[in-house]
């Protein structure tokens, strides 16, 4: 390989670096939506509420779920 | 007239009124009591601009929670209001309600005392008398909230509104570059006959007057004080050891996080904490700001690398633990800040430290303390929105994990509003003035500013400090 080719090699790769970041950084994250996962902590506030993982939430929504419109 | 102390020779500095202090305070008591026919003589430390040598006697000792005390206070002339934010909300009638907090009685005065004042306050701060105080959300929560209502000065800056007016003011000669050193009393011990000032030439003068009012800020009136210790061994004004005391500020404690149901509702929110809440629980008022994240707070190339950290931070769901690099709360939900009421307590405190400023006065010392009355008012309202926030299916609140586990340190910020060292009571054992704002020990000097607060409420304390500066004029001039 020539002289040449390395160094162009080298900026390619360079660039490619610099640019996965940038492509990815500049797309936001789609938006949250709440997740329940298995290793929540759950804790019972009173007798309406509970916290799920920080999240403070209606008993009643917990046991029967929340109807869709 | 505009003077610069540096440069006087052998002058007679005999006046009415002594002000010394020239933000917001000590500027609407000048041109309140110039204004009434009075001499006042308006003393600033610092020069007409920031300089790095006026901002140095600033610099400030803190142990306890950290409050930047070095950093949020400006010494030139306007002082703090040349980097206020703006926000104003006036105080509740229901803040003066007689009570006890921590063993210490509230204001010894009623909300009608200042009321009076409101409507000169906003004209002095630029608000819209016609417009009044709004809140940004409507009634959503009913029970232990209500949205916040307040109004947004410009910000005022006292130094480029009211420079000129008081320059061409007669009545007024206002020196900068003049630092009052020391209070000399009369030989009862009753009054003050004149105040030494220094220049930055190492020339002093001495200046009297008939009422001297101390406008130096939250923690520069007890530092004063405590080191006038000539004639008074422990300080002047400290002879029940109050000077000093009573440390507060707004606390400023990121409560959680939230999820608006609507994917589509952006706006931000801001709730008051309503007074049975308040009273039946025994706890502080709070005004919680809700916020959506619209963008990482940062700008050019490092904008970029922290939205990519921030992503991979979102998907793997360890935003919360590396919030120590950067603000990586992610995209579509909302923060929920807090300007928090601290209950006055004795044990936090402004001292004096050993080092000394180039004057040769002590430094302050704070130690800013956070009782338990405060740490209940701070989980039990944050509980308490994050359940009303359900119940009105506006969405979800994620508090933060000291809410909840008392065994967690609470994450303490502040709001720059120092409080309370300079107490107002009607007992002397209680605090430092009296209703009237004089020193319960002296007879001729005064304190205006934060310091004199009893109670801090959870709104900014500029408008109040404005308010019961007015009404200090007024008794003065009476």
């Amino acid at each position: 390989m020539n002289q040449s080719s390395t160094r162009r090699a080298v900026i390619k790769t360079a660039l490619f670096l610099a640019a996965t970041p940038t492509t990815i950084g500049l797309k936001e994250s789609p938006k949250l939506t709440q997740k329940a996962t298995i290793n929540s902590s759950v804790l019972l506030i009173d007798n309406h509420f509970a916290s799920v993982s920080g999240w403070v939430i209606p008993i009643e929504k917990l046991t029967q779920g929340e109807k869709l419109k | 007239m505009i003077r610069n102390f540096n440069r006087l020779e052998n002058i007679d500095l005999i006046y009415d009124i002594c002000i010394m202090g020239s933000g917001p305070a000590g500027i609407t008591l000048a041109l309140k009591l110039a204004g009434k026919g009075l001499k006042v003589a308006l003393l600033e430390a610092g020069g007409l601009d920031y300089s790095v040598e006026s901002q140095d006697f600033y610099k400030c000792e803190s142990v306890g929670h950290d409050a930047w005390p070095s950093f949020t206070r400006l010494r030139y002339f306007g002082g703090t209001s040349n980097h206020w934010s703006g926000r104003c909300r006036p105080f509740e009638a229901s803040d003066f309600d007689k009570r006890i907090i921590n063993g210490l009685p509230g204001w010894p005065i009623r909300y009608g005392a200042i009321e009076r004042y409101l409507e000169e306050a906003m004209t002095i701060l630029d608000l819209s008398i016609s417009d009044g105080f709004n809140p940004i959300n409507e009634h959503l929560l009913e029970s232990n909230f209500y949205p916040d209502e307040f109004s947004k000065s410009p910000p005022t800056r006292f130094k480029k509104k009211y420079l000129n007016e008081i320059s061409a003011n007669p009545n007024i000669d206002c020196f900068y570059n003049a630092t009052v050193i020391d209070l000399q009393l009369d030989s009862s011990h009753q009054a003050v006959t004149t105040v030494t000032i220094a220049n930055y030439n190492g020339s002093h003068a001495e200046l009297s007057a008939k009422d001297f009012i101390l406008c130096l800020g939250g923690i520069e009136n007890p530092r004063f004080l405590l080191n006038c210790d000539k004639q008074m061994v422990s300080g002047i004004g400290n002879s029940n050891g109050m000077v000093g005391r009573c440390f507060m500020e707004h606390l400023n404690v990121p409560i959680g996080s939230f999820l608006y149901k609507d994917p589509d509702k952006s706006s931000p929110m801001q709730f008051f904490t309503n007074n049975e809440f308040c009273n039946s629980n025994d706890l502080g008022r709070s005004n919680l700001t809700m916020s959506m994240i619209q963008n990482i707070k940062s700008y050019g190339r490092t904008h970029t690398i922290k939205t990519f950290f921030k992503n991979i931070a979102c998907q793997m769901e360890i935003e919360d633990k590396v919030q120590f690099i950067s603000n990586f709360s992610c995209p579509g939900m909302g923060t929920i800040g807090s300007l928090v009421e601290q209950a006055p307590n004795l044990d936090s405190r402004v001292t004096l430290s050993k080092t000394k400023d180039n004057m040769g006065l002590q430094r302050a010392r704070l130690d800013w303390q956070i009782a338990e009355y405060d740490k209940r008012t701070i989980r039990s309202t944050a509980v308490a929105m994050a359940k009303e926030f359900a119940l009105a299916n506006l969405g979800n609140i994620k508090l933060a994990d000291f809410i909840l586990d008392p065994s967690i340190s609470i994450k303490y910020g502040h709001h720059a509003h120092h409080m309370g060292t300079t107490r107002m009571s009607e007992d002397p054992k209680d605090g430092v003035v009296d209703a009237n704002c004089k020193l319960h020990d002296l007879d001729n000097l005064y304190i205006a500013g934060s310091s004199i607060f009893s109670t801090g409420g959870a709104c900014n304390p500029t408008m109040p400090i404005v308010q019961l500066s007015l009404r200090l004029a007024d008794h003065l001039a009476q």
